[in-house]
């Protein structure tokens, strides 16, 4: 099934977790959700060409189906760099020990009502600037509107690059988010659906 | 023309404010600062177009023609029509929930802001399509455009700011112009903020001084009169921060087109000040707050050139303290660039036999200058006491200090680095007085008069190990020019090589040999002082640094394979 370029344009920017700079990423998937496609044709190749980040094949594709289809130039998408390499991988913490702040519980409670969202988990990544809070969340229709709304949340709360995964609900994540799952302390989870009496 | 105008790019960036939420703006500031207008431009279109942000007609037009300008990639046609903005931004002087910004912008450096009016709001109002926390602090900075630039000044002081943990916004606007209405409602209920040190010794009004004091009476102190007629906007001006009086209307500021005239009004002490002094004033008044730099400069006899005079002669000679340790740093001339004079010896590849590093020309009698290079280090607080030590012996101080100059890799040295390899000066009372062969004969109170020893002198002082010196206090009480003893000079080539162990490691009390350091310790000392002077600190482990390039970081006649450090 051809994912749409809303989707395949959430799926790519998932994988530039941690590759693209935070303070672009957020902005990106913010666009994104609020439907700037001329701006993510225009920005999204050329931000990758100046942060010099290559990508794969199966992410050429992605960008192609999203930003080749909002109008960037052929040209420009052939002058993306190839992957070269894999990511270094950072530690995360999970913090387990300290209390859900106000932040997450406002998280929590946009997240918990969205159709689709099977758990919600947090942890914090290590930086030059300090550490980084990492939302995930499994699950999710029109992931990239719950991605938006949880930044903003964040940003409100004062974090200037928020990180917010929402991944499908099934599959495999990239090594970056299997890190960051397994360094995560869950914050809610989806009760499971009642068993319909026969 | 009616109206701010919105034409370079900087203005179009102030047109933005309030618009764009303020990290952006921050961020393609920044873009825009350190020249890469172009990105600046697309990021801020992109934000602008994706997020749908109706701008006033005259910033959308400007935005526009800049996008073309800077090939954004985005057809203008894509911007959302032209509206003005459904809510007014409203700011606030001091409002509930702010943080203490002032005292970061106080302490940015003032040399930056010369001639700028500082000043501080805070907004109430979220910006953007994804607002961070309020209220958000805003420095408005008001230049003259042909004195500052708006994006540089506006990058610095963000970055200033941010360093401290604080992420304000920063306006910068051209003094005496129309602006914004943006910058016009913050500069409303702004507050001016002095910016550099509090006490500045070439501030002539006192109430730089005074932040938080509401000083009324410095009102009358400046009349219009004492302003020279040609105090255009041109001049170089240091608004000195007064609290205004309560009842000063500070909506008044905008109106004026005057920046002087502006400070008079609101009751601004108006200096014109040099703007080198600030720099100065800085250095001097760390130096002159030290109390100890009322003692006598044993070491250091003016009327001979500094040991490192031979690199520039022209560098203040400022007086080394012991005690804190950045002012040792600004009096060490190594803190600055070396130049090649300085590190010269070192490179070469001469090896001199009495001298295997090369460092003689370093290690003159001023130990303290040596010892500031690594204040964090203990060793070289150690190394600072000496300083006070010899206050005891001024004069033979001072009489070998002043002959080193022309040969000195010579004699100084000699004595010095005798004493240092024999190692008595880190022996424990008892080792010392049994030490007398490595001492050079004619230091007479070398060794029994000596009221403690050496080592037990550093802690004294600084509380430090004992064994941490590298170099013995001791030689400053009688740096005598000692005669080159032959066999001396044979000894010091070796006593360089083995490398050390690690650097806080104490002298054991017991040794083999009292006269004579441990291989391993006659490496240390060997690395440290060459660490010293090329101005790094030791390290914990490893090789150290220094040395002729290619040598792998070993003196020029360090033996290849020395036995590494634990």
């Amino acid at each position: 099934m051809t994912p749409t370029p809303e989707a395949a344009c959430h799926e790519l920017l998932l994988r530039l977790a941690d590759r693209l700079p935070d303070e672009l990423l957020w902005r990106l998937r913010d666009w994104l959700a609020a439907g700037g496609r001329p701006a993510l044709a225009a920005t999204l190749p050329r931000e990758l060409l100046r942060n010099r980040i290559g990508l794969g094949d199966d992410e050429m594709e992605l960008l192609g189906a999203c930003a080749g289809a909002w109008g960037a130039s052929p040209r420009l998408l052939d002058s993306i760099l190839p992957l070269v390499g894999t990511p270094a991988i950072p530690a995360f913490d999970a913090a387990a020990d300290s209390p859900v702040d106000a932040a997450a519980l406002a998280v929590l409670a946009v997240v918990r009502d969205h159709p689709g969202v099977t758990r919600l988990q947090q942890t914090w990544r290590a930086g030059p600037q300090g550490r980084q809070r990492i939302v995930t969340v499994r699950g999710g229709d029109q992931p990239w509107v719950l991605t938006a709304t949880v930044q903003r949340i964040l940003r409100s709360y004062g974090d200037r690059t928020p990180c917010v995964e929402v991944l499908p609900p099934h599959g495999e994540p990239s090594p970056y988010h299997r890190a960051a799952i397994i360094g995560s302390t869950t914050l809610w989870r989806a009760p499971a659906p009642e068993q319909a009496s026969v | 023309m009616d109206g701010p105008t919105y034409e370079s790019t900087h203005q179009l960036l102030l047109g933005l404010a309030g618009h764009v939420d303020d990290d952006l703006l921050s961020w393609v500031r920044e873009l825009v600062a350190v020249g890469e207008e172009a990105r600046a431009v697309s990021l801020v279109t992109a934000d602008v177009v994706a997020e749908r942000i109706r701008l006033p007609a005259p910033v959308r037009t400007a935005l526009a023609d800049a996008g073309r300008a800077a090939r954004a990639g985005i057809d203008p046609v894509e911007l959302a029509p032209a509206a003005e903005p459904a809510v007014e931004h409203r700011f606030a002087a001091s409002p509930a929930g702010a943080d203490d910004v002032a005292s970061a912008v106080r302490a940015l450096p003032a040399r930056q802001l010369q001639g700028a009016a500082v000043h501080l709001t805070w907004r109430l109002t979220p910006a953007g399509t994804a607002p961070g926390p309020l209220p958000h602090p805003v420095v408005i900075l008001e230049i003259d455009p042909a004195r500052h630039s708006g994006e540089m000044l506006s990058y610095l002081v963000a970055s200033g700011l941010a360093r401290g943990g604080v992420h304000a916004s920063v306006e910068v606007v051209a003094a005496g112009h129309e602006q914004p209405p943006y910058q016009r409602a913050a500069l409303a209920a702004a507050v001016p903020v002095a910016v550099g040190d509090s006490v500045e010794s070439g501030a002539p009004t006192v109430e730089s001084s005074v932040i938080a004091e509401p000083v009324t009476e410095a009102v009358p102190t400046v009349t219009p009169e004492s302003i020279p007629a040609s105090a255009a906007v041109t001049e170089p001006v240091r608004v000195v921060q007064v609290i205004p009086h309560p009842d000063t209307e500070p909506a008044e500021a905008v109106a004026h087109d005057d920046e002087t005239g502006y400070a008079v009004e609101h009751g601004y002490a108006v200096e014109h000040d040099e703007p080198e002094a600030i720099e100065h004033d800085e250095l001097g008044d760390i130096a002159d707050e030290d109390p100890a730099v009322d003692e006598p400069e044993p070491v250091l006899d003016p009327s001979e050139p500094h040991p490192f005079a031979d690199v520039r002669t022209d560098r203040p000679r400022r007086r080394p303290v012991a005690g804190g340790p950045a002012l040792s740093a600004l009096s060490d001339p190594l803190s600055g660039p070396l130049s090649e004079p300085l590190m010269a010896p070192l490179l070469d590849p001469t090896i001199h036999a009495h001298d295997p590093l090369g460092v003689d020309h370093l290690v003159g009698p001023s130990r303290h200058t040596l010892a500031a290079v690594d204040t964090e280090e203990p060793e070289a607080q150690e190394t600072e006491e000496p300083e006070q030590a010899p206050a005891e012996e001024p004069d033979p101080v001072a009489e070998a200090a002043s002959e080193p100059t022309p040969e000195p890799e010579l004699l100084p040295e000699d004595s010095w680095a005798a004493e240092w390899e024999s190692g008595a000066w880190a022996m424990p009372l008892d080792d010392v007085e049994s030490a007398p062969a490595a001492e050079p004969v004619d230091e007479p109170d070398a060794d029994g008069s000596e009221p403690e020893p050496p080592a037990r002198h550093g802690l004294d002082q600084h509380d430090e190990p004992p064994a941490m010196a590298p170099e013995p206090p001791r030689q400053l009480r009688a740096p005598r020019p000692t005669p080159m003893q032959p066999n001396r000079r044979d000894e010091r080539p070796e006593q360089h090589e083995p490398p050390a162990p690690r650097a806080p490691e104490p002298r054991p009390a017991a040794r083999p040999e009292p006269a004579r350091l441990s291989d391993a310790d006659r490496e240390l000392l060997a690395r440290l002082q060459a660490e010293l002077v090329q101005g790094r600190k030791p390290r914990r482990s490893g090789a150290p640094t220094g040395g002729r390039p290619g040598s792998n970081g070993r003196g020029p006649n360090r033996r290849d394979n020395p036995p590494e450090a634990g």
